[in-house]
């Protein structure tokens, strides 16, 4: 009972603030709902829509998805562990005002990014980058970086990873500064000749929770940094749907559309592909080994 | 390139052949490209009609005396919306006007011109004559009275010291001039038609150059101005269709020497292949484009979206036949298909007739490219009649059945065309229709599966159900040979001590080694024939079993030798038995996924390409890797070493193929020694 009652505020938060809209989100995708009238139950149709109707979504949005969570997830996670490795090489005072600096783009909201990004991808000649390649001769005449099919992807790549600092980075920097330095020091003795030796025999197994909580993080961060693209582009739809992921697909059918029903049931869909890769993570990095 | 060097096979082939002309009235042969790029003969797509020389115009000279004067070095051709004919009589200095039968009717700009090297004629019959030597544009009536000429344009634009040497000339709508200047490298010059300079208009890019670049970094200004100037290279004539779309021909490319430029000087077309040395270009009412090239005689005919349709034609050495050119200066094509061509040296005007099957296939394309595609369903289903290799035919036929609902057949009209593209939109169709058919059965299945499985599981768990087919499945597995093979799956995800269990635990035995080695190969060949062909970079129609087995097995071999000799010398642990072992179940990710992935294909569509893409290069990636695992792990490097070795085996590889090179070519000889000196004492002993 004591336990209840500590555990008890948290419990209740959580059920009104995260299970009930979850699981009305669930129940709302096996209705039509317009947000107007009362939402009507369909069944599996809202899901089969998905799968058949959806040109959309199985020409452009899936595959978009794929291949952005594939390069933003591993490489954001990957570049997380290899820079805090870095920031724990130093000594404090740099340490402290580098990881402020690079942890910093990931605190701002998507909107502040595209200001901040669309200086440097302007589709005028005025743009840096259409200016530095115009000033080298690689092109003539200015690019609409992001109004282009062909760069949005890669720019929302690019600029994602730039702010994917976040919260797992901190936590893996925590985490690499908090092993204990005598491991090293056995380790040298027993025969580590070279960092990465003492990279892969000694920090990743002394940090596997943090690891484990990046690697989660990246997962669920990846999922939601679609957004940018919608915000560069100015624009949702993307250019012919060229940045689309998941959570533009949702966003346009839910608040432009206000086909709450199929937005769930995509919504949905999401949640099942974020949970399934979390459990990889959790295969991968846990320590039950 | 490619298509290239098959040209000039396929030229030098028909210059060997020389067919004799009972059997084709074409002294040129007539291919087409197929969805490889590569040339395939079709029947004529056009024959000789006849020639044009203008030994019929009668001039009369100082004297008064009338004699006859002929073509002489015709630079230009232009025909008009009446079908009237003009042609650029350069050596002459005048423009002569033909009916569409090659009757003489008039010339015009006798006294005026100087050495006219284009003619253009607007709807309203005005004539346009761009002269070279007097360096000015003309324009007539359409009975030779002069309305106007302007020179160099005055505007401080148009630099005072560039010079102004009109080569060809069209005009638009609008009245609006486009002059190709000689060496002008900004692109068309654009002159009102009273002569005012507007500006240049499509021109060329010289490409990005890092080297050019770098130098530029560096060099002194000196330094720069000894190097010849890197200058886009000028177009060499122009045409304009019936929408005001302006076509340009440029020398010096094989990728991009023919622009369709909108109004803006942007070029509509991507990517279209053509000859070196582009005289002319011109287009139909329909659309088609038409280039002739100068140096090979050659005619290219392209759709509007400049997809090659045919290529005939050749160069004149001396048979003087017809259909042969010496030195093409100029293509027109008239309202009934017929093309005229006039030639610098021969000093004439050929003329080349469509055949039944060019006919058909415009009769098709018209319908095609407006894309009425049902309404060009019978045209194409002549031209297959008459020629069934002919793709773009399958191509439209599969359009044809796609707008009718007919997916499947479109799916085999386009396999057949080799159009991936398509195929790939008719795929996506057919798998719609099956989804929506299955996917609430297939949801409610999974669902269902996952269900019976958890039960069954519990049941087993609780009251032991199964238990004998279970325990069987275990200790199939348990056998020796099997669990050697299972080891793949170790290996796959504990490399390290999979390889270590591999080296000392007996694992895995040469026996299972071999086994997988064989499979390496069957999987291989499922892939082959078993990935769709979107993705299959090969053509399955092509491959040879026998070529694969040496493709797979010489490199295998080759490393496991040269690993095994290059670790001896870099004190590696590994036996000969082990790296053999470890080889083999390095290449376990591809023996176990690359068939599901090969079958996974069969269901994606282009747009899914990159799901093929990823699961692909992940197999490759990880057989790699773990091939170096192999290394470090059998061997007990470090990554350092790990790396020198491998890079040191390769070289090895590289060597050992170099020596079998040579063994090859040395035993080859002397094999045909011995065969020779058989072959003479045989003949010697014979003789007496």
């Amino acid at each position: 009972m004591d336990a209840m009652m500590f555990v008890g505020p948290f419990v209740v938060m959580f059920t009104i603030f995260i299970v009930i809209p979850v699981l009305v989100a669930i129940y709302l995708s096996f209705t039509y709902f317009n947000t107007v009238e009362a939402p009507v139950f369909i069944g599996l149709k809202n899901y089969v829509n998905l799968l058949t109707q959806d040109n959309v979504f199985m020409m452009y949005v899936l595959p978009n998805t794929f291949k952005f969570s594939l390069l933003v997830g591993p490489g954001g996670y990957i570049l997380s562990f290899f820079l805090a490795w870095l920031l724990s090489q130093i000594s404090r005072k740099p340490r402290s005002l580098l990881t402020l600096a690079i942890y910093s783009p990931s605190m701002t909201a998507a909107v502040a990014m595209a200001v901040v990004w669309l200086v440097v991808f302007s589709g005028d000649a005025a743009g840096y980058l259409n200016n530095f390649l115009i000033n080298l001769g690689v092109i003539n005449d200015p690019i609409q970086w992001t109004q282009s099919p062909h760069y949005l992807m890669y720019i929302m790549i690019a600029v994602t990873l730039w702010n994917s600092m976040g919260v797992g980075f901190l936590a893996m920097l925590a985490g690499i500064l908090n092993i204990n330095q005598e491991l090293y020091e056995a380790g040298s003795i027993d025969g580590i000749k070279n960092r990465l030796q003492e990279v892969w025999y000694i920090t990743i197994p002394s940090m596997k929770p943090q690891m484990l909580f990046g690697a989660v993080m990246a997962v669920v961060g990846t999922f939601q940094a679609g957004d940018i693209g919608v915000q560069l582009s100015g624009a949702n739809p993307t250019p012919q749907y060229s940045g689309q992921v998941i959570i533009n697909h949702i966003q346009d059918y839910g608040f432009i559309r206000y086909d709450m029903g199929y937005a769930s049931a995509v919504s949905v869909v999401l949640l099942i592909i974020v949970y399934g890769l979390s459990k990889i993570c959790w295969r991968l990095f846990s320590e039950k080994d | 390139m490619v298509k290239y060097k098959w040209m000039l096979l396929i030229a030098v082939i028909a210059l060997l052949i020389q067919p004799s002309a009972a059997l084709a009235n074409a002294p040129y042969m007539t291919f087409t490209f197929d969805d490889d790029g590569e040339p395939i003969w079709t029947q004529s797509a056009y024959l000789p009609a006849g020639a044009v020389d203008g030994f019929n115009i009668v001039e009369k000279d100082e004297n008064g005396e009338e004699k006859k004067v002929p073509l002489s070095r015709p630079e230009d051709i232009f025909i008009d919306s009446r079908d009237q004919v003009y042609v650029a009589d350069t050596g002459n200095a005048r423009i002569v006007v033909f009916d569409q039968w090659g009757n003489h009717i008039r010339t015009i700009g006798k006294d005026v011109l100087g050495k006219p090297t284009g003619v253009f004629v607007d709807e309203e019959g005005t004539v346009y004559v761009a002269d070279y030597r007097n360096e000015k544009i003309y324009m007539f009536r359409e009975d030779g009275t002069l309305i106007n000429e302007f020179g160099k344009p005055k505007s401080h634009l148009f630099g005072k010291n560039d010079p102004f040497k009109p080569m060809k000339v069209i005009a638009d709508k609008r009245k609006n001039i486009y002059v190709v200047g000689e060496g002008t490298i900004g692109g068309l010059i654009q002159i009102s038609s009273e002569g005012e300079f507007y500006g240049y208009f499509g021109g060329n890019t010289t490409d990005f150059n890092l080297k050019r670049y770098i130098q530029r970094l560096f060099y002194t200004q000196a330094q720069m101005d000894k190097l010849n100037k890197q200058l886009p290279p000028s177009a060499t004539n122009v045409a304009i269709d019936s929408e005001g779309l302006v076509f340009t021909s440029t020398v010096g490319t094989n990728n991009n020497g023919i622009k369709k430029l909108n109004v803006a000087g942007k070029n509509l077309l991507k990517d279209v292949w053509s000859f070196r040395d582009l005289a002319d270009v011109t287009v139909d009412s329909i659309g088609n484009i038409y280039a002739i090239d100068s140096f090979r005689g050659r005619i290219t005919v392209y759709d509007q979206d400049g997809n090659t349709l045919f290529v005939f034609g050749g160069t004149d050495v001396g048979s003087q036949r017809l259909g042969l050119f010496k030195a093409p200066s100029g293509i027109a094509v008239s309202s009934d298909g017929r093309l005229f061509i006039t030639d610098k040296q021969r000093n004439n005007i050929q003329i080349l007739k469509p055949t039944e099957f060019t006919k058909i296939v415009h009769e098709a394309l018209v319908y095609y490219m407006d894309g009425k595609y049902a309404k060009s369903e019978q045209p194409w289903r002549n031209v297959l009649r008459l020629n069934s290799m002919f793709d773009l035919a399958h191509t439209g036929l599969g359009m044809a059945a796609m707008k009718q609902g007919d997916f499947s057949k479109g799916l085999e009209e386009f396999e057949v065309a080799g159009n991936k593209e398509e195929y790939s939109n008719a795929y996506w169709e057919i798998r719609r229709v099956w989804l929506m058919k299955h996917t609430s059965k297939f949801l409610i299945g999974i669902v269902l599966l996952f269900a019976v499985i958890v039960i069954l599981r519990k049941l087993y768990r609780r009251y032991g159900l199964g238990k004998q087919a279970v325990n069987g499945w275990k200790w199939f597995w348990s056998r020796k040979l099997p669990s050697q093979l299972l080891h793949t799956l170790r290996i796959m995800r504990h490399p390290v001590d999979g390889y270590y269990e591999l080296e000392t635990g007996g694992k895995a035995s040469v026996l299972s080694a071999t086994i997988l080695l064989v499979l390496v190969f069957l999987v291989r060949l499922f892939e082959i024939y078993q990935t769709n062909f979107l993705f299959a970079g090969w053509d399955v129609k092509k491959i040879n079993v026998m070529n694969e087995f040496l493709k797979i097995y010489v490199p295998f071999f080759a490393w496991v030798i040269a690993n095994y000799l290059v670790s001896t010398i870099n004190d590696g642990e590994g036996k000969f038995k082990d790296i053999y072992k470890g080889s083999v179940y390095a290449l376990s990710p591809y023996i176990v996924f690359a068939g599901p992935v090969a079958v996974m294909s069969q269901g994606l569509t282009q747009l899914e390409f990159v799901i093929y893409n990823f699961a692909s290069t992940c197999i490759m990636l990880y057989s790699a890797f773990l091939m170096f695992m192999m290394v470090k792990e059998i061997h007990g490097y470090e990554i350092g070493q790990s790396v020198k070795n491998i890079v040191l085996t390769i070289i090895g590889m590289l060597i050992m193929a170099l020596l079998a090179f040579i063994l090859f070519g040395l035993s080859n000889q002397v094999t045909d020694f011995m065969y020779s000196i058989f072959q003479e004492v045989k003949y010697r002993v014979y003789s007496y």
